[in-house]
């Protein structure tokens, strides 16, 4: 007898049910997917809330299944009738695995082709994609189940350990973010408040599969409860301690991916302080921390480049030799093309610093870690219904539900989009008619995707879906609103890829700075 | 011949509380082996060490020539264990169960679990958590005996059970007694005696005797002695007269080295002047109450012999 497939088609008999609200689950979730490009309204909180009840909805079922089917065999008590039957620990544990592989991997897998084929994509996708996004759901979700599973005897218990691992996850979390100093450095990721890059995150992941595997392991090796779940808390705790750790990247990190300019460029940028009326230099403490808007005007970026500020530091010399210098932060803006901007710095110290300096005017030195972009490759693609492919790009969509919009809907395969400027005519909303004089016409011009294509870029989604809504820009660049405009079939819309040139550092001093007085905020 | 079971200052302790302590014991192959004691005696826990449920603390233990901490796999192949809080799969119908455990077995004997299907009227359709107490005890005997184990351990098997249920299983136990050896604990001492061959008496921890029925029932004499006139209890008795007391003028003791003529002549040198002594044999329950009421280890009891002669049922 092969006691693998023995007690793989018992537990596949015994659990069918299981196993078929899984597969609705997924059914569900497969049936739905499509929806987030293709919904009749614009992506909502509600269908936010959606997109993860779904994938919630599919991970509940998995805990179903994963508890009933390692609880089958529990491995905590002393009152199981397997125990003293010949059982061998390899070939349950191999039964299990197979159950796992056979009834929850192979029909995700599958359910995510799918998706994949929906999205305009082929069902086989990247490799590497597909590796990580599964290491991602094993890490994440199925191996600390299992683990959680093999280390407790019922439903219920591990019901309440599930709760309590996940209420610890997020009290580290909090720890974690309270304790970094460096919010995000942005080495990898760049741009839209990851806190911790991808690549870092990752380790952690592994960290619970190679952790859990070790747990399930032990247990069912020796069925020794305590000592496996001391193993458990024990590489959770040093989980957290790795993560904290990666999360904070130290100055040299930044000394190390930003050198100081010798050419290029960085070294070209103007940077002026500039307070004006519609960006004034100002103060509001928030709760013990001062925040300042610190506004500059930036220029000098050369044609057919672009610039990208990822991150800054502030430090001050007062006259008496007294130094501050705060820590490295994420600076949250699109790159900047040729001209001249103005955009406000976020200047923030603790309010106990802030009292000490406010009084005295201070050498200010403001340092930006900054990404040197060139224009690359160029496409044109002519805007259709319902989706149209943008080559080396992905597939976008400047349509919702039957209206033509007016922002852009782009998926990808397995990761992020890489930086790119997307620009295209605007037409009022019926797209027909009369249609504005070619001096009337507005342009959708927006950023979309990321500069740096991080080493480990998993996914909990085959398909990544990019949101480009644009102001709408006159001839002379000035903004306007986007009420009654529409990207409309048959307009070509250009997408120019912006390749990383360098990284660097660019300085801006200001001598006899005075830190601004507190001021309310000013009221929307 | 080596014993299918033996222990060896077998010990276990659950954080500062002593369940087992040095427990020395030896089951020899065929034995029908009850190891009885009141409840809370530890007998449980020891069935446990010996199946590799429990680790020992202390000591260590074999079963088939193999350390019960070694215990696992394929071995299970030649022992039966049945216990009373044993959690089976409620799910499965008992036919289910008996398809599910069969393949496990290379020495399955179909045709023996037909008869004790047949034996037990088990309802082969009904789910294991629809039976009754009885139902299910039966059922967890034909799992564990269609494949023939040399050695079947039995933990409380007939508590809670009607005695025509007790009488079946004890019945299908006997059946298979000439080529198993049977370990099984209770806290009754009248389900055991009239079938068990060999016994062990088990008391806060501690094994107070372990030998033959036989032996022990040979080893006992309640003994009476009429004295010429009103008495107490003498100091200094032989510390083997348990339980001595007196009633009028007869002085009663339990004789727990009873050797024929030379336990005759001790009395008889010790009490010169009595009228009458009487020897009378003594049943298993009688015994117990005075071990239980003396409360201590009986030192001298002879670990079991390797010959087994198995009192007849």
């Amino acid at each position: 007898m092969n006691q693998v497939l023995h007690i793989f088609r018992k537990d596949t008999r015994r659990f069918w049910l299981e196993i078929l609200a899984s597969f609705t689950a997924l059914a569900i979730y497969v049936v739905h997917y499509p929806a987030r490009w293709n919904a009749v309204q614009y992506p909502s909180q509600y269908q936010q809330l959606n997109d993860n009840s779904m994938v919630c909805v599919v991970v509940l079922a998995w805990w179903l299944l994963i508890a009933r089917v390692v609880h089958a065999e529990s491995l905590v008590g002393d009152q199981q009738f397997w125990i003293t039957r010949p059982y061998e620990w390899k070939k349950l544990l191999a039964a299990k695995a197979l159950f796992v592989g056979v009834w929850i991997y192979v029909p995700f897998v599958i359910a995510q082709m799918l998706v994949l084929t929906e999205a305009g994509f082929s069902p086989l996708g990247r490799a590497s994609g597909w590796l990580l996004m599964l290491a991602l759901y094993s890490g994440v979700f199925i191996f600390p189940l299992i683990a959680i599973a093999a280390l407790t005897a019922n439903f219920a218990r591990m019901a309440l350990a599930v709760f309590g691992s996940y209420l610890a996850a997020i009290a580290c979390y909090i720890w974690i973010s309270n304790r970094s100093e460096v919010h995000a450095v942005s080495v990898y990721s760049h741009g839209y408040g990851t806190m911790v890059p991808y690549s870092h995150f990752f380790v952690v992941v592994v960290f619970a599969v190679v952790g859990g595997a070790a747990v399930v392991l032990l247990q069912y090796a020796t069925r020794r409860v305590w000592l496996s779940r001391a193993l458990a808390v024990g590489l959770a705790v040093l989980g957290a301690g790795a993560a904290l750790a990666l999360s904070r990247m130290p100055q040299r990190e930044v000394d190390r991916q930003y050198p100081a300019a010798s050419s290029g460029v960085a070294r070209e940028l103007q940077l002026v302080f500039a307070p004006k009326p519609g960006n004034p230099l100002m103060a509001g403490v928030w709760p013990n921390n001062v925040f300042i808007t610190f506004p500059i005007d930036l220029s000098g970026v050369p044609e057919g480049a672009a610039v990208e500020v990822d991150d800054m530091q502030f430090s001050m010399d007062a006259a008496d030799g007294e130094h501050w210098t705060g820590p490295w932060r994420q600076l949250n803006t699109t790159p900047f093309l040729p001209g001249t901007h103005a955009p406000s710095l976020p200047f923030i110290l603790s309010r106990k610093d802030y009292e000490h300096f406010k009084s005295v005017p201070v050498t200010l030195h403001v340092a930006l870690a900054v990404t040197e972009l060139h224009a690359g490759s160029e496409a044109t693609a002519t805007i259709a219904n319902p989706a149209f492919p943008v080559s080396g790009f992905g597939v976008c969509s400047a349509q919702w539900g039957e209206q033509p919009q007016n922002f852009l809907i782009c998926r990808s395969e397995f990761g992020e989009l890489p930086l790119t400027y997307v620009t295209a005519a605007f037409s009022n909303n019926l797209c027909s008619g009369p249609q504005p004089q070619p001096e009337d016409v507005r342009t959708f011009a927006e950023w979309t995707g990321k500069a740096y294509a991080d080493p480990i870029d998993a996914s909990s989604d085959p398909v990544r879906l990019t949101f480009a809504e644009s102001g709408a820009y006159d001839n002379g660049g000035h903004a306007h609103g986007t009420r009654g405009l529409a990207l409309c079939p048959g307009t070509p819309a250009h997408f120019t890829h912006y390749d990383v040139v360098r990284r660097s550092r660019a300085y801006l001093t200001v001598p006899n700075f005075q830190l601004p007085l507190e001021t309310q905020w000013p009221r929307n | 011949m080596n014993p299918t079971i033996r222990t060896q200052d077998l010990g276990k302790r659950f954080g500062h509380t002593e369940v087992l302590l040095e427990i020395n014991l030896a089951v020899p192959e065929g034995a029908i082996y009850a190891l009885v004691g009141p409840n809370g005696a530890g007998k449980t826990t020891m069935i446990k060490l010996m199946m590799n449920i429990f680790r020992p603390t202390s000591g260590h233990a074999q079963v088939l020539g193999l350390d019960t901490q070694k215990l696992a796999g394929e071995v299970f192949n030649r022992i039966g264990y049945v216990s009373e809080n044993q959690e089976m799969p409620e799910a499965m119908t008992v036919e289910a169960l008996l398809d599910f455990m069969r393949p496990f077995y290379p020495r399955w004997d179909r045709a023996l679990e037909r008869q004790l299907v047949r034996q037990f009227d088990l309802p082969l359709d009904r789910k294991l958590k629809h039976l009754s107490r009885g139902m299910r005890m039966k059922a967890a005997f034909a799992s564990s005996l269609a494949y023939r184990p040399s050695l079947i351990v039995l933990d409380e098997p007939f508590t809670g059970l009607d005695p025509l249920v007790r009488d079946e299983l004890i019945e299908s136990l006997l059946e298979r007694a000439p080529e198993t050896t049977i370990f099984l604990s209770s806290h009754d001492l009248a389900e055991i005696e009239s079938f068990a061959s060999h016994v062990g008496y088990l008391e806060e921890g501690r094994m107070l005797f372990s030998e033959e029925m036989t032996v022990l029932a040979d080893r006992f004499r309640e003994v009476s002695i009429t004295l010429p006139a009103p008495s107490r209890v003498p100091p200094n008795l032989p510390p083997a007269w348990l339980v001595p007391e007196t009633a009028d003028c007869v002085l009663r003791f339990v004789h727990s080295e009873y050797r024929g003529d030379a336990s005759e002549r001790e009395v008889a040198h010790l009490f010169p002047a009595a009228r009458n002594v009487a020897w009378e044999a003594m049943p298993l329950r009688s015994i117990f109450l005075a071990i239980a009421k003396t409360g201590r280890p009986q030192n001298h009891a002879p670990q079991i012999a390797a010959d087994d002669r198995r009192p007849k049922a």
